[in-house]
């Protein structure tokens, strides 16, 4: 047999642990703790372009660089150069934190994140979302400078993170037990002449029940209001935009390559837990005074919404999930970048009651939470609005019209969180006069990026959406029909 | 029913219950040691599918050296305190109704893989009894699967990294 071990494609790999590694080197040494922002921004900015220079290929069987790792890697370094912003503006007044390792951490977590999303095999899909897991785990834990209590979010997550392995493990298992192989097309190939899939589609729910772990889907979801609430502010916006989008497209990438044969009988166990998921997300979200946990109630429900696309089992489907989750990508960056402003200010500003009347003090501050929050909550200028409306249209053409006027219903019950918020800002009296921290570059080119974006894909959303609708297209062929 | 069987019995039985003492015992040097337990049952299990090497593995680094060192870290640190029982999630009830919805589907699925037809086979690539196991288990880990086992030292390089960070000097608070 032959492989090949072409070292061009994993080029940004190696990049990603040398420069992180170096960071863990020389830190120490170095008092001013901006070189590592410096270092680490160049970096992502330097493999955006990089990405398009890659050649596509597989390294040993087991990674590929092709048109779908290659997009889904773009829109995660995209957001991880606007999160290193906001890290940077959180960093400055937590300075028990400030240190370049925290940097080096997240570089560690984007690398597990894109290798999880070129795995062209099962082994490797686990290990690359082990690497997206663990650096999390610490820097949850390195919040307990400042309370003592939030070593229990990290250590909720971790207990819960290695009951998702130990299933994923399980459904690995069934799989080879069935096929003989852990490669994803052999797997379809080899499961597609069992005369009985029932192995398979058993193996499917463990391997759903695995990921959902990761993606806090419900009744694994009880980690996520504390894990969220427990880590620092920046910290929480990577676990929900870009965990979340990395962890996605793996998922989306077994179903659509490995589990096409039981594609009918997946979507029938998913939709109880996508109905269900929306359904406590946004409920329990009502009741949420501590505005990151009810944004991590909201984030629960979001997940849900954009595994609508794959109960339409159609490859457009599928897009659209993707697409959702970019689009949410982009909103939490946006709110986490005012909340961190906010969080800077004072930190009784993360309880809703205390944000009374921010907008007479804040206006610009709050018309960005504005927008941001109507984009959460689907309101139509936004690009929140059409991602919805893009999944309920696939849900549609499906024809689960049941499951679409369900998930309607329950976004409108899902409205209420962000309205109330918006309600407490806006319309209620302001208490007395706030004190004031200048806003500096890092707060404006994360929070007005993300305006621009989310204003101008609500308008214009068929940029980005045919971009990936193609790119699924292209993937597809290249894969199938062309040996 | 044959030796092998019995004695697949045994080792799985006694896996399971060593297993629940480890998670429920409330003393950590006893959990410690029912974790011991259950590994030497395990690389017996190992033995018994044929793979002798995996299992005297099993024996060397786990019961050897991991073993060994979780009972350094707990006679270490004086634990006593922490070893208080604290309930994990208060809410039993929502957990029921969610065991009750995912127990369904799980039975579901078990009842239909058993009430299959028998005579399904495993497509090993490799015999694993065959005394050429071991060379082509090597083989393989560093030509198929060497991204895998590249990755693996990857993971435990960022756990050191991790582990150093969390133990660091914090330094002080600049005020206002």
């Amino acid at each position: 047999m032959q492989f090949q071990l072409n070292l061009n494609l994993v080029a940004s790999e190696i990049i990603l642990i040398l420069i992180s590694s170096l960071i863990f080197l020389v830190d120490r040494f170095i008092k001013n703790k901006v070189y590592a922002f410096v270092i680490s921004l160049l970096t992502l900015v330097f493999l955006n372009f990089l990405i398009f220079f890659i050649p596509f290929g597989k390294f040993t069987y087991s990674y590929s660089v092709d048109f779908y790792s290659s997009t889904v890697k773009l829109f995660l370094i995209f957001g991880s150069i606007l999160l290193v912003f906001v890290y940077y503006n959180f960093l400055q007044d937590y300075q028990k934190l400030n240190y370049g390792e925290v940097y080096a951490l997240t570089l560690f977590s984007l690398l597990g994140a894109s290798i999880a999303v070129s795995a062209m095999d099962f082994i490797t899909l686990y290990l690359g979302i082990e690497l997206l897991s663990i650096p999390v785990y610490f820097l949850i834990a390195t919040n307990a400078v400042y309370d003592k209590k939030n070593v229990e979010g990290s250590l909720k997550y971790f207990v819960v993170g290695c009951f998702s392995s130990v299933l994923l493990w399980l459904a690995i298992g069934i799989i080879y037990y069935q096929c003989g192989t852990l490669e994803f097309k052999e797997v379809f190939f080899n499961s597609a002449q069992l005369p009985n899939k029932n192995y398979i589609v058993f193996a499917a729910l463990i391997l759903i029940a695995g990921f959902s772990i990761k993606m806090a889907l419900v009744p694994f979801h009880m980690w996520a209001p504390d894990a969220y609430q427990a880590s620092p502010i920046p910290i929480t916006a990577f676990i929900a935009g870009i965990m979340k989008l990395a962890v996605l497209s793996a998922l989306v990438k077994v179903l659509m390559v490995s589990f096409t044969p039981v594609r009918v009988e997946v979507r029938e166990l998913l939709i109880p837990i996508v109905l269900l998921t929306i359904l406590v997300g946004n409920v329990m979200a009502i009741k949420q005074d501590h505005i990151v946990r009810m944004l991590a109630y909201s984030s629960v429900a979001h997940a849900g919404y954009a595994f609508l696309g794959l109960i339409s089992a159609e490859f457009y489907g599928y897009a659209f999930t993707i697409y959702y989750m970019v689009i949410y990508l982009f909103t939490t960056i946006g709110i986490f970048a005012v909340l961190t402003y906010l969080a800077r200010l004072d930190q009784d500003y993360m309880m809703i009651p205390n944000l009374s009347g921010l907008s007479k003090a804040l206006p610009m501050v709050s018309f960005l939470m504005l927008v941001f929050l109507f984009s959460l909550a689907g309101v139509p200028p936004t690009a929140g609005f059409m991602a919805k409306f893009y999944l309920f249209l696939s849900l549609i053409k499906g024809g689960q019209i049941i499951v679409a006027i369900l998930a309607i219903v329950f976004s409108v019950i899902g409205a209420y969180p962000y309205l109330r918020v918006l309600k407490v800002i806006y319309m209620d009296p302001l208490p007395a006069e706030p004190s004031k921290v200048s806003y500096g570059l890092t707060f404006f080119i994360p929070s007005f990026v993300t305006l621009f974006l989310i204003i101008i894909l609500g308008i214009f959303p068929d940029y980005v959406s045919s971009f990936i609708q193609r790119t699924f297209y292209l993937y597809l062929s290249l894969l199938y029909f062309h040996f | 029913m044959s030796a092998q069987d019995l004695a697949f019995y045994y080792l799985s039985f006694a896996m399971i219950l060593s297993g629940l003492f480890t998670v429920f015992s409330r003393n950590p040097v006893h959990a410690v040691l029912s974790l011991l337990v259950l590994i030497v049952h395990q690389a017996f299990m190992l033995y018994l599918l044929g793979s002798e090497f995996l299992s005297a593995i099993q024996i060397i680094v786990y019961a050897g050296a991991v073993v060994v060192l979780f009972l350094f870290v707990v006679y270490l640190i004086n634990l006593q305190k922490e070893a208080r029982f604290r309930v994990f999630v208060r809410r039993f009830s929502l957990g029921l109704i969610f065991f009750i919805l995912f127990g369904f589907l799980f039975v579901k699925y078990f009842v239909l893989i058993f009430s299959m037809s028998t005579g399904l086979r495993t497509l090993l690539p490799i015999d694993p009894t065959s005394s050429q196991a071991l060379k082509m288990m090597a083989r393989y880990l560093f030509t198929e699967y060497l991204f895998q086992f590249e990755l693996i030292g990857v993971i435990l390089l960022v756990v050191v990294f991790g582990t150093v960070f969390l133990l660091r000097k914090v330094k002080e608070e600049r005020v206002g």
